[in-house]
């Protein structure tokens, strides 16, 4: 259950921040077409979106093995020797995991320390306002005379990305050590299939209550 | 020795089956912490700044988006309908049609892997719905889609004007005439391929049922028009244009057609409806379809398919990046430039060098990383030989059009996997008969300056400049 | 200890800016042999401007030359070469940064951990439009391309005109097919990125100033020890007078370039017709006078 709904929540998230890159570049062109006004804020809001769907979406991508890769080589190994290669693999993207999360760490706290913004994004009037100038500044790193939106928090993504991306990457770890899985795909096509009648039979249920 | 831990570390990643993204990234960061002094929090910077400062980028999941809306639900359907309709009583008629829609839509987008991913998922399902075998289907697209950044608007070529100081519009008139000359090319072997194949037809259903499904297919076809017109319209930029065409696909899937979504299976108008009666009752389910498609079930899986090929693509991109970066600040490219231009050439075979070394940096590196690196190199030797910088310029671009079929990186290999499902080497492969056309293209476009020449300065005599 | 010093910059190497650095390079090699090496690196491959100055701070790049507009995150002072018709020419300008006020803000980037180390000039600014521009009201209702900054957006508003801000890559296009009216740039600028050709009309406003900041970090400066980091600056100096001297003649022969190519008409301001532009911008002044000070921009006014 608790999966079922995390697994929403993560696609939810990835189509929004598509989403929302499509409509504030649609929105600019109005815009700037119709109404004969720019906003300074649209471009990086859309590349910040850009970097989240990326970032966030690269461990969604090993999930359901969207990322691309060469098995040739690993398909003619004996089973033996291709459970031990991809074993190898998989640790060695776990180590890209680990290597970049750390890099992101130290980069974050080096931005939170010198309490470097963005530069077009500013913050919420409302949130502002319901802020103390001093705790802002301490915790958040946040200038109430000039609030522009802390860059540790809009790059956080770095840190969420590369942690979810080594989860999922353990995942296939394990799946490969159980036998379950001989690569970076699903082995087992019957699993797949499996999950999605599941699906189809929720979406069912979720009709009717909304005939109700 | 740095070369060495790099290439190998990066063969070694993609032989036992890594994604070639991480692949990409992996080698480059070993490499960068073993043999420079660079913190490995700037190359996660650096990995950020990848993944969210190239605003050119975002046509691709954009282009992406919007070919999922036509693809899925019946829009598509009705493309291939109204395209078998019109040439699919010729011989290799819907292939040829495919590679005129890709030099169509490479006059829209200033990317190739753009192009493929916007023609490709509905001609290949077409082609292949038709009776043609799928890799010849994904070979021709893949080929064709390359015209995107010959054919202008192309951001390679901007890259090459500002690099080079070249004038960008004559550069994009040189384009014109190869592009067009390219398309062709394939067409021409198309069609002898399908003689000699003898590859499906079908009768043709006269002309009613012509416009017929013409009509029928409007709707869909009117897009290409729409990003046209958006640009030489001076509405949008081509990356802009892109976006536009998301939210179009998307309107003329779910309200339009109604093949998918929250109006799926509602009539236009019910029998013996009035005209006034029906038209209000559309505006009304309209407004209500709205903010019913975002949790629409179908909505969304669309959405999510564009989004699962766009991640794999821009995060091989940003590993890419990272990939070329290092290869920059090692000086690789141009100690092995410079080495070459060391043994003082005659300009033929100055050419023949060019070509072989933009080719070997087309297998790893993206066009305009490689454009940036060696126009600076290449361009004052090719001045003093006397070769025209704009030819040089459309031979960097074609060779960047073989760059994108050829492995490790070449983006359109990956945007065909992604919409096909297949995997890289059945694309390859796939790609292999095509890609030795293009590369006689190539030979063609190094000695035969006229090809490119000829158009611009026609333009400048007309002009008076 | 070998101390190694990357130059990261995001333009060719035939460019002043490129020639600077180069010039950086061969001055500290020769006086400082073994001690300091430079490494310059153009055309953004390390890092493009709007990220280099955080990898200056993860001390990663030691210098760059970013224009003046990148500091508005670190610096609200800086704007100062932002404001529009604050100095008549390239020579008012360099008074001013060498004077008193002009030195001073080189120490405003402090607090964030940066030093400015000199200005590098790149030219004053001109303005390219599809149509004719002679007085204020002709930009009104036109949309002009701009960096990210507070003060040219309003330079933008106070004559009617709507400022749009879009990344480089993207403007040729967009002027081409006309979706923006024009852009402001230098000679040197508006000739290398070959705006002239899809921009059929040029003022020589010349109605603001165009440079970069030479800037390293702190940390990495101060611990260069102090006879050394005296011989660095000293190269730097000459290095960057190199570059602007080379500056001043680019901006000429381009302008004479495009004059040649005959795409675009050039259109020269009387002194009355620049007294309209400058009566319509002391809003401005007026307007970021709190945030950069009164006596620096004062202070830039009697450099004129
Ligand atoms: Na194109
Ligand atoms: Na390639």
């Amino acid at each position: 259950m608790f999966s079922k709904k995390s697994d929403a929540l993560e696609e939810g998230f990835i189509c929004l921040l598509l989403v929302c890159m499509t409509l504030l570049v649609f929105a600019e062109v109005i815009a700037r077409f119709v109404f004969n006004v720019g906003f300074m804020w649209m471009e990086e809001l859309t590349l910040t979106c850009g970097a989240w769907f990326v970032l966030f979406g690269m461990s969604y991508g090993v999930k359901v093995g969207a990322h691309i890769g060469v098995d040739a080589f690993v398909k003619i190994l004996p089973p033996k020797a291709k459970k031990i290669t991809s074993i190898a693999a998989v640790l060695i993207c776990l180590c890209y995991c680990m290597m970049f999360f750390y890099g992101s760490m130290v980069y974050l706290a080096k931005m939170y320390d010198v309490g470097l913004v963005m530069e077009d994004i500013h913050i919420p009037a409302f949130i502002v306002n319901s802020m103390d100038i001093d705790a802002a500044w301490d915790i958040f790193r946040i200038d109430i005379e000039d609030p522009l939106m802390p860059i540790w928090i809009m790059q956080s993504i770095l840190l969420f990305g590369f942690a979810l991306l080594f989860y999922r990457f353990l995942q296939v770890l394990v799946r490969i050590i159980q036998g379950k899985a001989d690569g970076f795909k699903f082995a087992d096509e019957a699993e797949e299939s499996m999950h999605l009648i599941q699906e189809d039979s929720t979406s069912e249920d979720n009709n009717t209550k909304e005939e109700k | 020795m740095t070369i060495a831990a790099l290439f190998l570390s990066l063969l070694l990643c993609i032989l036992i089956g890594m994604p070639i993204a991480v692949a990409l990234g992996f080698s480059s960061m070993v490499t960068i912490l073993l043999f420079s002094n660079d913190s490995i929090a700037s190359i996660a910077l650096k990995m950020y700044e990848a993944t969210s400062e190239h605003y050119t980028l975002l046509a691709i999941p954009f282009f992406i988006l919007s070919s999922a809306f036509l693809s899925t639900g019946g829009v598509a359907k009705r493309i291939i309908d109204f395209a078998v309709d019109s040439v699919g009583h010729i011989r290799g008629g819907l292939a040829m049609a495919s590679v005129l829609a890709c030099m169509l839509f490479a006059a829209v987008s200033g990317s190739s892997p753009a192009t493929v991913a916007a023609i490709g998922s509905i001609c290949i399902v077409g082609m292949v719905r038709s009776g043609y075998p799928e890799s010849f289907a994904a070979g021709v697209i893949t080929n064709a889609g390359t015209l995107g950044i010959l054919i202008p608007p192309s951001i390679v070529m901007l890259v090459y004007s500002a690099a080079t100081e070249v004038s960008a519009s004559r550069m994009f008139m040189a384009g014109l005439i190869p592009g067009i000359m390219m398309g062709t090319i394939l067409m021409i072997a198309i069609y002898i391929i399908a003689r000699y194949k003898n590859l499906p037809s079908v009768p043709f259903p006269g002309i009613k049922q012509l416009i017929r499904s013409g009509f029928i297919a409007t709707g869909g076809l009117a897009l290409i028009f729409i990003i046209l017109g958006a640009i030489y319209g001076g509405i949008a930029s081509p990356t802009e244009a892109a976006a536009v065409a998301a939210i179009y696909a998307y309107f003329i899937a779910v309200f339009g057609y109604r093949d998918i979504g929250p109006l799926k299976n509602i009539n236009w108008r019910n029998e013996k409806e009035s005209l006034v009666k029906a038209l209000s009752r559309n505006i009304m389910l309209m407004g209500l379809a709205l903010p019913k498609s975002m949790t629409d079930k179908e909505v969304r899986h669309v959405v999510l398919e564009g989004a699962k090929v766009s991640i794999m693509l821009l995060f091989i991109i940003a590993n890419a990046m990272l990939f070329a970066h290092v290869l920059t600040t090692e000086r690789i490219p141009h100690i092995i430039a410079e080495t070459i231009i060391g043994w003082g050439l005659e300009p033929w075979s100055f050419l023949i060098i060019v070509n072989i070394l933009l080719l070997l940096a087309g297998n790893f590196m993206e066009p305009s990383a490689i454009i940036l690196i060696m126009a600076p190199i290449l361009f004052p030797i090719a001045t003093q030989l006397g070769i025209d910088p704009i030819h040089l310029g459309i031979i960097m671009v074609v060779n960047m059009e073989i760059g994108m079929l050829t492995p490790p990186v070449g983006l359109n290999l990956f945007v065909t996997a992604g919409i096909t499902g297949r995997s890289m080497g059945w694309v390859i492969k796939a790609c292999l008969p095509w890609l030795s056309l293009l590369l006689l293209f190539l030979m063609l476009i190094t000695y035969v300056p006229q090809i490119s020449l000829a158009f611009p300065e026609y333009i400048d005599k007309l002009n008076g400049y | 200890e070998q101390i190694e010093i990357k130059f990261s910059h995001v333009v060719t190497e035939n460019t002043p800016k490129g020639q600077m650095a180069l010039k950086f390079k061969t001055l500290v090699e020769e006086r400082l042999d073994g001690q300091v090496v430079v490494k310059v690196f153009p055309n953004s491959q390390l890092f493009g401007d709007n990220k280099v100055l955080e990898a200056m701070q993860l001390g990663d790049v030691q210098l760059a030359a970013p224009s003046l507009s990148k500091f508005k995150k670190y610096t609200k002072k800086l704007q100062v070469f932002d404001l529009p018709f604050l100095f008549n020419d390239m020579a008012a300008v360099e008074r001013f940064q060498q004077g008193e006020h002009g030195q001073k803000l080189l120490n405003s980037i402090k607090r964030k951990g940066l030093q400015g180390l000199g200005y590098l000039h790149n030219g004053m600014k001109q303005l390219s439009s599809s149509s004719e521009m002679t007085t204020p009201a002709d930009l009104q209702g036109k949309k002009f391309r701009i960096m990210s900054s507070d003060v040219l957006a309003a330079q933008f508003h106070a004559v009617d005109a709507v400022p749009v801000k879009k990344p480089f890559s993207e403007v040729f296009t967009l002027l081409q097919t006309k979706a923006i009216d024009g852009q402001e740039n230098t000679w040197s600028n508006i000739y290398s990125k070959k705006f002239f050709e899809v921009q059929e009309h040029i003022t020589e406003s010349n109605h603001g100033v165009l440079d970069y900041l030479v800037v390293t970090s702190r940390d990495f400066w101060y611990s260069m020890p102090k006879d050394i980091r005296k011989d660095v600056k000293t190269a730097l100096d000459e290095a960057i007078a190199y570059g602007n001297e080379i500056a001043s003649q680019k901006s000429e022969v381009d302008k004479q370039r495009i004059a040649e190519s005959k795409r675009a008409t050039i259109k020269e301001l009387s002194s009355e017709e620049r007294q309209q532009w400058v009566e319509a911008m002391k809003p401005v002044w007026k307007r970021f006078e709190k945030q950069i000070g009164k006596n620096v921009i004062d202070a830039a006014i009697a450099a004129n």
